[in-house]
């Protein structure tokens, strides 16, 4: 897997637009929905998502196959996700959102309190609620399918943190979705 | 109730880890003993799974064709520029956000034809819980495309036969009608996810239509131009 | 007969008369020619006005058929603009051009009429300004682009896109692989018979009516028009309907389970569904309204969404 992930960086670093094109269209449909669905917004995130793939063709050179091609690719794009949110933060001068939510009711009813079929929408909607950290490992590991080890190397945090962040977003959103 | 001694181990168990698993941990066991007969848990076992599997089913979001077109001819163009420039980056935008200025050159470069857009999942929502009017800054950006895209079909007003540009001005006033009227709806009710997303749909429409209309215009050119002095004499 | 009549009676004469008098003088030349084209070739039609109808057959030949008409007061004149108008066919071993050269196309006072036979696997590109475009058995590509015109697309198997301003766009018994769209300005879109992972119909002064058709991403919309759909869901797909002063009507036969999400700000939903909501149980009357729908039918696989302004929402079973 590693090889191969040379191998096209490679023929990617040497102007092969072919291979640049292949890793686009490896990464582009998942890499997509998930900026669209951290940054929230669809035209945000076709200008956020042609800004990482410009960049990477221009990092290409720096890439040693430390870690998958995938996962260097995923990295880049959490981080302009990551900053985009902030400075829009800053923009509108909203108070940081707390992540202090944990310990914050839980519904101690004794009965799940989710629909068992939630709905696809109240979901995307929910998760637009989330504190960007916990959104970011939430949409890596529950949407997306990455294992926390793997979260943890796009996201730089550790293994442990990745699971709590989760956890957060997972409890949050049975707040959001309860009937 | 020791729930919180096995807080930590709920998740991996809706992640589908079981003590019978390849783990020989101890506490997993004793949480899935625990589990057994604690309501508490079991319920919240039930409701996160639930949000993992819906998660685990969302929709994609496609990418519209015209951003790997785009990325494309940024690479090229950066390919063109001398390395110093090209470590600064550059963006193409101007007065028009990215992906309408994409739109607009690949229009004008490739004669017009109308590019494949996805909608988007999320727009289709509508909840219960009031949402703030976050449509603005969409909106805004909407508002400078459309003003921009005016300017350039103003300028190329009359490349366009009449017939043509009758009809166009008639659809751009149904779609002024539904701005408008997206725009009162959302007035008397500014919490309505459906008054905003009206508003931007037909925003949207409009944005299209100005880019196909610019598109049209610069599409129609001319033939050699000797010959038409002597088709105007013949029309005569 | 009274001199008032005699005069009535030749004012009337005289005006039937005065047409084909004041009428124009119409020259025609006919343009024939034959080529050849590779397996999987392109065809790449560009005209200015006048009807195209492009035919795919058996055979590896593109026969090009063409009617070029001038009507001028002026019988001179009108040759001499007929011989201005010069059709210029491109071979190439997968490739076959043709454009129809005027000059001062918008304002040419002439127009050529196409009748084109073509490989059936060849791909077709076809553009015109003015005139419409049929285009039959066609197992290529198929792009059909006219200002003011109608398209129609029949038995054509790798759909592209089908895009008018002023006009229909008719689409029957047609298939495609990759996304296809079908647009007008003003003008109807009519499927009838489409099978396509995704597909995009859109109007903004036009109704759009689909039927028989099985799109897995489908994205249906118009400004002011109705918005039609009788036919069976595809599992797991995901539909979009959209309509801001129009009416929106889902009649749905199969048993394709789906989530519905139907809104109309001043119009009515009504659904001949039964709804299931998830354990919680009966908040679903909370989220049902005469203006909203919400909620799941059978297995919920397909999702799928209705938003209407000022129109009516309908969800009926067949």
């Amino acid at each position: 897997m590693r090889t191969a992930d040379l191998e096209l960086a490679a023929r990617c670093r040497a102007g092969d637009a072919g291979a640049f094109e292949e890793l686009y269209r490896q990464h582009a449909r998942r890499l997509f929905s998930l900026v669209v669905r951290m940054i929230g917004s669809v035209d945000d995130a076709e200008d956020l998502l042609q800004e990482v793939f410009l960049q990477a063709h221009r990092k290409l050179s720096g890439f040693r196959g430390d870690s998958a091609l995938g996962t260097w690719l995923y990295r880049l794009t959490m981080n302009h996700c990551l900053d985009h949110l902030r400075a829009r933060q800053v923009r509108m001068n909203r108070a940081t959102e707390s992540l202090d939510e944990e310990g914050a009711e839980e519904p101690t009813a004794p009965a799940p309190v989710v629909p068992a079929v939630v709905s696809r929408l109240d979901l995307e909607r929910a998760i637009k609620m989330l504190p960007d950290g916990a959104r970011a490992a939430f949409l890596l590991h529950d949407v997306e399918g990455f294992e926390h080890r793997e979260i943890a190397q796009i996201l730089g945090i550790s293994e442990g943190t990745s699971k709590s962040q989760v956890h957060k977003a997972r409890m949050k959103l049975r707040m959001i979705l309860r009937r | 109730m020791n729930c919180e001694l096995h807080d930590d181990l709920l998740d991996d168990y809706v992640d589908g880890v079981r003590a019978t698993d390849h783990r020989s941990d101890e506490r997993f066991a004793a949480f899935e003993r625990h589990l057994a007969g604690c309501i508490r848990c079991q319920a919240l076992v039930a409701d996160l799974t639930s949000i993992r599997v819906a998660a685990s089913t969302l929709d994609e979001h496609i990418p519209p064709p015209r951003l790997w077109a785009t990325i494309a001819s940024s690479i090229e163009e950066q390919q063109r520029q001398p390395w110093w420039q090209r470590q600064l980056g550059g963006a193409f935008s101007a007065w028009v956000p990215t992906a309408v200025a994409a739109s607009i050159a690949l229009l004008l470069v490739a004669g017009g034809w109308n590019v494949w857009q996805q909608r988007r999942v999320e727009t289709s929502q509508q909840g219960g819980a009031p949402q703030p009017r976050e449509a603005v800054p969409a909106e805004q950006h909407y508002e400078q495309a459309i003003a921009g895209l005016q300017e350039l079909a103003n300028a190329q007003n009359a490349a366009l036969d009449p017939e043509t540009r009758t009809v166009l001005t008639k659809n751009f006033a149904v779609i002024d009608r539904a701005i408008d009227e997206s725009r009162a709806a959302l007035a008397q009710e500014p919490a309505s996810t459906l008054a905003q997303e009206s508003l931007l749909d037909a925003l949207e429409t409009k944005v299209a239509l100005l880019q196909d209309t610019v598109a049209l215009a610069s599409d129609t050119g001319g033939g050699p131009d000797e010959a038409a002095a002597a088709v105007k004499e013949l029309n005569q | 007969m009274s001199y008032a009549a005699r005069v009535v009676v030749a004012a009337l004469v005289g005006v039937t008369l005065a047409l084909p008098a004041a009428a124009q003088n119409e020259v025609t030349e006919r343009f024939s020619k034959t080529a050849h084209l590779d397996q999987n070739g392109t065809f790449d039609l560009t005209n200015v006005i006048g009807d195209i109808v492009i035919t795919g057959t058996t055979g590896r030949d593109v026969t090009i058929e063409a009617v070029k008409r001038v009507q001028r007061p002026n019988p001179r004149a009108a040759r001499m603009l007929l011989a201005m108008i010069d059709i210029q066919v491109t071979e190439q071993a997968n490739r076959v051009e043709v454009r129809t050269i005027v000059p001062r196309p918008r304002n040419f006072p002439g127009s050529v009429d196409f009748t084109v036979m073509i490989p059936e696997d060849a791909s077709v590109i076809v553009k015109t300004i003015t005139g419409s475009i049929r285009a039959s058995n066609v197992k290529g590509e198929l792009r059909a682009d006219t200002v003011a015109g109608n398209i129609s697309a029949s038995g054509v198997r790798k759909l592209a896109a089908l895009k008018c301003v002023t006009g229909d766009v008719e689409i029957t018994d047609a298939g495609a692989e990759d996304p296809v769209t079908a647009s007008t300005v003003s003008g109807n879109v009519i499927v009838r018979g489409l099978r396509a992972r995704a597909a995009q119909l859109t109007s903004v002064s036009g109704n759009i009516h689909i039927e028989d058709a099985l799109i897995e991403r489908l994205m249906v919309k118009t400004v002011q028009g109705n918005l039609d759909y009788a036919g069976d869901l595809a599992r797991s797909g995901r539909y979009e309907f959209n309509s801001h002063s129009g009416d929106i009507r889902l009649i749905l036969s199969g048993n394709t389970g789906f989530e519905v999400l139907a809104n109309t700000f001043s119009g009515m939903v009504r659904s001949d569904f039964t709804f299931n909501r998830g354990r919680a149980g009966a908040e679903g009357a909370a989220a049902q309204g005469p203006r909203t729908l919400r909620g799941a039918f059978g297995d919920a696989s397909a999702m799928v969404a209705l938003r209407a302004f000022s129109g009516n929402i309908s969800l009926a079973r067949r």
